[in-house]
C-alpha cells in the first residue's frame, strides 16, 4: 500500500521533470530586436583569422570550439546588415571594404550540472571592433550571448557541449547584427559614403 | 524484501527531490544592482560631455545580495560605474582596458604631492590593479559552495562593465572589481577613465577619486 503511494508520487515527478526538460536547449529568451529593415550603404570585410577560427575555450575538463562555432555563425548573421560583406582570413586582406569588422571572444563561461538533468547555461561574450579606411575605431562593442540546456548522459555529452556552444554563438551572432543594424555611427559612416559617391 | 523495495524507493524519491531542489537553486537568478540617472549619485565628475560616477559597493549585505559573496574579506570592492554621453551628435569609445587605478592615500604622512587636478594624490599601489572579471571571480570564490561557484562566475561576468560606444545621449553601467585590503580602512581610490570621441580622435579622460 504505501510501495503504491511512493510509486506513484515517483512517477509524477518524474512525468513533471520530463515535461521540464522538453526545451532542452534554448538561446537566451532577452528581447533580440528584429532584423534591420534597412541594410548599411557600406562595403564590409568580416576578419576570421585562422586562429580565430580555431579557439578552443577551455573549462575545467571540457572543451569548447567557440572559434569554429563563430566562423560557421557569424557571416550568415551579418550578410544582411551590409550592403556587402566579405570574409577575408587578415585585415590587410579586406581589399576595398569601407569597413573592418574585427570580432574577439572575451569570455566564455558555462555553469556545471551535477546531473544529466541539471540545467546549465552557457554565457559567451564576443567584442566588436568596427574601423574605418583609415584604420580609426569607429564602433566598439561587447555582445553577450547565453543558451540553456543539460549536460545529457554520457552518450550526449559532446554533442550537448556543441549544441550549447552554437546556441549561445547564435545569440551572439543575431544580438550582433541587431546591433550593427542599428548603430548611428555606422549608419553616420554609410550616409558620408552615400554623399561621397553622389555625383 | 518489501522492507527493502520501499527503502530502496524512498532513496531514489529522496535523491530526485534533492536533484529538484539544486536545480531550482541552480535557476535562481541574481537581482540586478538598481541603476539610477547618472545626476544622481554622490560620487561624479563630469568633464566636457561625459559624465562618469561611481557607487562603491562595501556593504557585505549588499555583495552577499547582488553576488552571493562577501568580497570585502576576500579583498576587494565591487564598483559600480555608470557613464552618460550627454553629447547632442558625439559619441564616444569607452574601452574597459583602458581604465587605470590607483589606489591613493589622502592625509598620508608619506603622501607625494602631485598637481594632478589640483588634488593631492599619492600613488602607494602601483602593483594594485583591475582585475578582469574572467579571472578575478575565481579569487574571489575561493573556497565557495563548488555547486553554485559557476553561477555566481556567470553573474559577476553578467554584471561587469564591458567595454560600448557611447551614442549621443547614451549611457552604459556595470561593475569592476578593485583590490583593497581585507581588513581595515582602505586608501582613496583614484579611477581614470579615458573615452575616445569617435568623430575627432580626441580624448575625454575623465578622474574620480572615492
Amino acid at each position: 500500500m504505501h510501495d503504491s503511494i511512493l510509486l506513484r508520487i515517483f512517477s509524477v515527478a518524474c512525468l513533471l521533470f520530463g515535461l521540464s526538460l522538453t526545451n532542452t536547449f534554448s538561446a537566451s529568451a532577452q528581447t533580440v530586436q528584429s532584423p534591420p529593415d534597412t541594410r548599411l550603404a557600406v562595403r564590409a570585410a568580416l576578419i576570421l583569422t585562422p586562429e580565430f577560427c580555431a579557439d578552443i575555450s577551455k573549462q575545467k575538463h571540457e572543451k569548447f570550439e567557440v572559434g569554429k562555432a563563430a566562423c560557421n555563425l557569424l557571416e550568415p548573421a551579418l550578410k544582411d546588415v551590409f550592403s556587402s560583406l566579405t570574409v577575408v582570413p587578415s585585415e590587410s586582406q579586406s581589399g576595398d571594404a569601407q569597413v573592418v569588422l574585427l570580432p574577439r571572444i572575451v569570455a566564455v563561461d558555462r555553469t556545471g550540472g551535477t546531473t544529466s538533468f541539471s540545467k546549465i547555461t552557457m554565457i559567451m561574450q564576443l567584442e566588436w571592433t568596427v574601423k574605418d579606411t583609415s584604420g580609426r575605431t569607429i564602433w566598439l562593442e561587447t555582445i553577450q550571448g547565453t543558451a540553456v540546456g543539460h549536460p545529457g548522459t554520457i552518450g550526449q555529452v559532446k554533442g550537448n557541449r556543441e549544441k550549447m556552444t552554437n546556441g549561445a554563438m547564435e545569440d551572439v551572432a543575431k544580438k550582433s547584427a541587431s546591433r550593427m543594424s542599428q548603430a548611428p555611427e555606422l549608419r553616420k559612416v554609410a550616409s558620408k559614403l552615400a554623399v561621397l559617391v553622389q555625383p | 524484501m518489501p522492507f527493502t523495495r520501499k527503502r530502496g524507493l524512498s532513496s531514489v524519491l529522496a535523491l530526485f527531490v534533492i536533484s529538484l531542489a539544486a536545480l531550482l537553486h541552480a535557476s535562481q537568478a541574481f537581482p540586478d544592482y538598481p541603476v539610477r540617472p547618472v545626476a544622481e549619485y554622490r560620487i561624479r565628475a563630469e568633464k566636457a560631455d561625459i559624465t562618469v560616477a561611481v557607487e562603491a559597493v562595501e556593504d557585505v549585505k549588499d555583495q552577499k545580495t547582488y553576488f552571493d559573496t562577501e568580497l570585502t574579506s576576500k579583498g576587494y570592492i565591487p564598483v559600480f560605474v555608470v557613464i552618460h554621453n550627454g553629447s547632442k551628435d558625439s559619441s564616444f569609445i569607452f574601452d574597459k582596458t583602458k581604465v587605470t587605478y590607483n589606489s591613493t592615500a589622502v592625509g598620508n604622512s608619506a603622501l607625494k604631492q602631485s598637481s594632478k587636478g589640483g588634488v593631492a594624490i599619492a600613488t602607494v599601489a602601483a602593483s594594485a590593479m583591475l582585475l578582469s572579471p574572467i579571472y578575478g571571480p575565481a579569487i574571489f570564490l575561493g573556497t565557495a559552495k563548488l555547486a553554485s561557484a559557476s553561477r555566481i562566475q556567470q553573474n559577476y561576468l553578467s554584471k561587469d562593465l564591458k567595454s560600448k560606444t557611447l551614442s549621443p545621449g547614451g549611457d552604459t553601467h556595470g561593475f569592476m572589481y578593485i583590490q583593497v585590503p581585507k581588513s581595515g580602512p582602505r586608501d582613496k581610490i583614484n579611477l581614470s577613465f579615458p573615452l575616445a570621441n569617435t568623430g575627432t580622435d580626441d580624448t575625454i579622460t575623465v578622474e574620480l577619486t572615492f
